[in-house]
C-alpha cells in the first residue's frame, strides 16, 4: 500500500508544496523552528509529533492563518504549473486562488445551517461569480440557477462519499460527532482543492470510523489526484495510509521519510519515549530495545 | 386529576414558604418605599412631600400573597391557589382600591397565578424544564414558519386593504405608517444583525443620513422626492462603507461599541454643523412627496402639477396624501422583505449566515470576510437611508432629536425580540414594541412601564426571541421526506449562540 502509489504515473509525483526554512515565533517562543519538507502531489503526507510540537502552528502558516516569521512556502499547481507563495497571501486567498482547503482540530461547521448548506457555502466563490455578484441571482437569471444545480450535484456526490446523503437536510450541529468530522472533510473537498490539510481528522473516532476515514482519504488521494497533508495522533491511521511522514518535536523536524523508516528512527523513538531511559538502560532490557522500538512505533 | 392533587398527603413546609414570601415582600418594600411611598408635589409655598404608605402596604401585601401562591403551587396545593387567585382577580375587578393601578395589578397578578395554577393542575407539574421549554418553543417556531407561507400573503393582503376599510381613520393610518417604518427598519437591520451576526448599535445613523440627504437636497437644490430617494440610498451606502472599512476587522463587543460611536458621531455632526444642517433647530419646510411627479396632494395643485383630487376626479381630502404615504412605505418595506428572502438563497446571503455561525471556517473556505461584511453593512445602510428619506418627507421636518441612541436600541430590540433572522418575528415584535405603546397612549406614564414589562416577559419566556426558528434555504429531500420533526430543520438558536460566541472571542 505504502509503495503502491509511488510507483504510479511519474508526473503526478512532482512536489506540490515545498516548505523551506519555515520559522514561526510568538514573542520569545519558537513554535516552528527552521522546518523544511516537501509534500508530493497524490501523496498523503503525515505530520506527527508529541503534543506541543508545532504541528498545528505549521498548518496555520500553510493555510494563511499565521504569517510565518521566516521561510518560504511555495505551492505548484500540477495542471498549469502556476506557482503560489503562500506566506505572502492572506487566509482567504490561499483557499480561493491557491486551492488549499483545511479542516480544524476542533470542528468548525456552520452549526445552525443544514448539512447541504454547509457544502454549498464551500462553493461560495464559484457561485458568487455565477450569480453576477448577486445581481443576476436577484433577478433570477438562468445562469445562476444552473450553477446552483451543479453545486448541489457536487454536494450530493460528496455527501454520498461520506455517507451523509440521508442527513442532507439536518442542521449540522445535530449530527453525531463522527459525522461532523466527515462533513468537515466533505466541505473542504467541495472547494475543489489541490491540497487538503486535515488537522487530526481521526480524533475522537472509534476504530471502525477511523478505518472508514482511512478509506476515504486513500480514495481522495487516488481518485481525485490531490495531495493530502495530515496531522494525526492515531498511528494506526498514519502508518497504514501515509506515503510520507514528517516528525516534529519542539518545533524542529527530527525525521522525514517513509512510515517504515520513521518508525525505526531512533530520534523518533526518543521523542516519543523520552531519552533518559535509553542511556541508563540495564543490559537485559537493552537487548529488547528493537522490540521496544517496534512497539513504540505502533502503539503511541 | 383533582382527586390526586387533593389526596396527596405531602405536608406543606409552612416556615420555609413563609420565609420565601417574606423575603419577596422585603424586596418589594425596598423597591416601593422610595418609588411609590414618597411623591413631591407643588405647594403654593414651595415643593412639598406627600406620602402614599397605604399604596406601599397594598403593593407589598400583593407581592407577599403572590409569592405565597407560587410557593403553594410548587408544594402541590395548586387547586386551592387556583380558586383563591381567581377570587383575587375578581375582587380586583369589583372592589375599589386606593388607586386604579393597584386594581390592574391585582387583576393581572391574580390571572397570571391562576394560569400557573391551572397548568399545574392540568399537568401535575409547576414548571417545565429548560430543555422542554426550548423544544416546545422550537416546535412552535417551526409551526409559525410553516404557517408564514400563508400568513405572509394574508398579512400583505390585509396591509394593502387596510386604508380602504371604513375603520381606517387618519389616526389609525398614521399608526400604520409608523409601524411600517419600524418594520422596514427592523427588516433592514435584520440583514446585519440577524443574518450576518454583526451587532450594530448605530443603525439610526443610516436613517439620519437618509433623512438629512433628502431634507438638504430638497431645500438647497429643490430636488424632488423621487430623485432624492435613490440618492439618499447611495449616500447611506457611502456612509456604511466609510464606517465599515476601518471597523469590520473588529469583533463582537468592540464592533458594537464602534457602531454605537458612529451613530453618535452622525448625530453630533448634525447638531453642531449649524450653518449647513440648521443644528438643533433642524430643517423645516421639507417638500411633501408628489404623486410620482405627475400630481400634487394640495387642494389646488401647483403651477407645474395638477392636484391629485382633480386629476382623478375625486373630492379633495387631506387623507389622500396619508394613504399615499402609507402605500409608499408599504412598498418600500416589502421591497426590503423581498430582497432578504431572495438574498438568503443566494451565495451572498448564505455567506452572511455562515459568517454568523463561524467566521474562521469562512476564511478557510475562501470567503473574503471583509467584502461579505461590507456588503451586509452597505445594503442594510441603503435600506436605512430609504426609510430615512421617507421619514423626512412624511414629517416635513427633521431634527437631530429624532436620531438618538434610543431609536437604534428600539430597532435592535425589535430584531432581537422577534427572533434574530426571522422576518415574521420582526413584524410581530414591531406590533408589540411600537404598536402596543401607541394603542395605550391613554395609560400615559404607565405606557413605558408596560413596554419594559413586555420586554422582561419575552426575555423570560422566549429568550431567543418570539420566532427563533430557521428554515434551510435549500432542501435535498424536500419538505416531507426530511425524516421526522426534530431533525428536519435547524434552530436559529445556533445563530444566537454564534453571536454570543463571537462576543466571547
Amino acid at each position: 500500500m505504502t509503495n503502491g502509489s509511488s510507483n504510479m504515473a511519474i508526473h503526478d509525483e512532482a512536489p506540490l508544496l515545498t516548505v523551506e526554512h519555515l520559522t514561526m515565533r510568538f514573542g520569545g517562543l519558537v513554535a516552528v523552528n527552521d522546518v523544511s519538507f516537501r509534500a508530493m502531489n497524490r501523496h498523503i503526507t503525515a505530520i506527527i509529533g508529541p503534543n506541543g510540537a508545532g504541528k498545528t502552528t505549521l498548518f496555520n502558516c500553510i493555510t494563511g492563518f499565521y504569517t510565518p516569521t521566516v521561510g518560504r512556502l511555495s505551492l505548484r499547481h500540477q495542471k498549469d504549473g502556476r506557482e503560489f507563495l503562500l506566506e505572502r497571501m492572506p487566509g482567504y486567498v490561499i483557499s480561493q486562488k491557491a486551492s488549499v482547503a483545511r479542516t480544524f482540530q476542533n470542528i468548525r461547521l456552520f452549526g445552525g445551517m443544514s448539512v447541504l448548506e454547509n457544502l454549498i457555502v464551500a462553493q461560495h466563490n464559484k457561485l458568487m461569480r455565477a450569480s453576477g455578484f448577486s445581481i443576476a441571482g436577484l433577478l433570477g437569471l438562468p445562469t445562476y440557477r444552473k450553477a446552483e444545480k451543479e453545486s448541489i450535484e457536487l454536494a450530493k456526490y460528496w455527501l454520498d462519499r461520506v455517507k451523509l446523503l440521508d442527513y442532507a437536510d439536518w442542521s449540522a450541529a445535530n449530527l453525531p460527532y463522527g459525522a461532523q468530522r466527515r462533513l468537515e472533510i466533505a466541505r473542504a473537498m467541495c472547494t475543489e482543492p489541490v491540497l487538503l490539510c486535515l488537522d487530526e481528522p481521526a480524533a475522537g473516532l472509534n476504530p471502525r470510523e477511523s478505518h472508514e476515514l482511512s478509506d476515504l482519504l486513500t480514495y481522495i488521494r487516488d481518485e481525485h489526484r490531490i495531495g493530502v497533508l495530515l496531522i494525526e495522533h492515531d498511528m494506526s491511521v498514519v502508518m497504514t495510509i501515509s506515503d510520507h511522514v514528517v516528525v516534529l518535536d519542539y518545533g524542529k523536524k527530527i525525521a522525514d521519510g517513509s512510515p517504515t523508516d520513521v518508525k525505526n528512527d531512533p530520534a523518533v523513538i526518543r521523542a516519543y519515549l523520552g531519552e533518559e531511559e535509553s542511556e541508563e538502560l540495564p543490559p537485559v532490557i537493552a537487548q529488547d530495545l528493537p522490540e521496544a522500538a517496534r512497539r513504540a512505533g505502533e502503539g503511541v | 386529576m383533582t382527586a390526586i392533587s387533593l389526596s396527596s398527603p405531602r405536608a406543606v413546609a409552612w416556615p420555609a414558604i413563609l420565609r420565601e414570601a417574606g423575603m419577596a415582600a422585603a424586596v418589594a418594600v425596598l423597591l416601593t418605599l422610595p418609588l411609590v411611598g414618597f411623591r413631591t408635589v407643588d405647594r403654593p409655598v414651595g415643593l412639598g412631600i406627600e406620602t402614599r404608605f397605604d399604596e406601599v402596604i397594598a403593593a407589598v401585601a400583593l407581592v407577599f400573597f403572590g409569592r405565597l401562591g407560587l410557593c403553594l403551587i410548587r408544594e402541590g396545593q395548586a387547586l386551592a391557589v387556583l380558586v383563591l387567585s381567581i377570587a383575587a382577580a375578581v375582587a380586583g375587578l369589583l372592589i375599589d382600591l386606593p388607586t386604579p393601578m393597584l386594581n390592574v395589578i391585582l387583576v393581572l397578578g391574580g390571572a397570571i397565578i391562576a394560569i400557573r395554577a391551572g397548568i399545574s393542575v392540568g399537568t401535575h407539574r409547576s414548571k417545565l424544564t429548560q430543555a422542554e421549554r426550548d423544544r416546545r418553543m422550537d416546535r412552535f417556531g417551526a409551526k409559525v414558519q410553516d404557517a408564514s407561507r400563508f400568513l405572509g400573503p394574508i398579512g400583505i393582503a390585509l396591509a394593502v386593504a387596510f386604508p380602504l376599510l371604513p375603520i381606517a381613520d387618519r389616526q389609525l393610518l398614521d399608526i400604520g405608517i409608523l409601524l411600517l417604518t419600524y418594520v422596514m427598519l427592523g427588516w433592514g437591520l435584520n440583514i446585519v444583525v440577524g443574518l450576518a451576526g454583526l451587532l450594530d448599535l448605530g443603525y439610526v445613523a443610516f436613517y439620519a443620513i437618509g433623512a438629512y440627504s433628502y431634507a438638504l437636497l430638497a431645500t438647497y437644490f429643490g430636488l424632488s422626492f423621487w430623485a432624492c430617494l435613490p440618492l439618499a440610498g447611495i449616500l447611506a451606502v457611502i456612509g456604511g462603507v466609510m464606517l465599515g472599512f476601518p471597523v469590520l476587522r473588529l469583533r463582537g463587543d468592540y464592533f458594537a461599541i464602534v457602531t454605537l460611536g458612529f451613530g453618535e458621531i452622525i448625530r453630533i455632526i448634525l447638531v453642531n454643523w449649524y450653518q449647513f444642517t440648521g443644528g438643533p433647530n433642524g430643517i423645516t419646510g421639507i417638500p411633501r412627496p408628489s404623486f410620482f411627479g405627475i400630481a400634487d396632494f394640495t387642494r389646488t395643485g401647483t403651477e407645474t402639477m395638477p392636484s391629485f383630487a382633480e386629476m382623478f376626479g375625486l373630492e379633495f381630502s387631506s387623507v389622500h396624501r396619508i394613504i399615499f404615504l402609507y402605500y409608499l412605505i408599504l412598498v418600500l418595506a416589502l421591497m426590503v422583505n423581498l430582497f432578504t428572502l431572495r438574498i438568503r438563497k443566494l451565495p451572498l446571503g448564505r455567506a452572511w449566515e455562515a459568517l454568523r455561525e463561524d467566521d474562521i471556517a469562512c476564511t478557510s473556505l475562501g470567503i473574503n470576510r471583509t467584502n461579505v461584511k461590507l456588503a451586509a453593512f452597505a445594503i442594510a445602510g441603503m435600506f436605512g437611508g430609504f426609510a430615512g428619506s421617507f421619514f423626512a418627507t412624511r414629517q416635513g421636518f427633521v431634527s437631530p432629536e429624532s436620531f438618538t441612541f434610543i431609536e437604534s436600541a428600539i430597532i435592535l430590540a425589535i430584531v432581537v425580540l422577534g427572533g434574530m433572522g426571522s422576518q415574521m418575528g420582526v413584524v410581530l415584535a414591531t406590533f408589540l414594541v411600537i404598536g402596543l405603546p401607541e394603542m395605550f397612549r391613554e395609560l400615559a406614564d404607565y405606557r413605558m412601564l408596560a413596554f419594559g414589562l413586555g420586554m422582561v416577559v419575552i426575555m423570560l419566556w422566549r429568550p431567543r426571541g418570539l420566532l427563533a426558528h430557521r428554515d434551510p434555504t435549500v432542501l435535498l429531500h424536500g419538505r416531507k421526506g426530511s425524516g421526522g420533526g426534530g431533525a428536519a430543520a435547524g434552530t436559529a438558536a445556533a445563530g444566537g449562540q454564534g453571536i454570543a460566541g463571537g462576543r466571547a472571542k
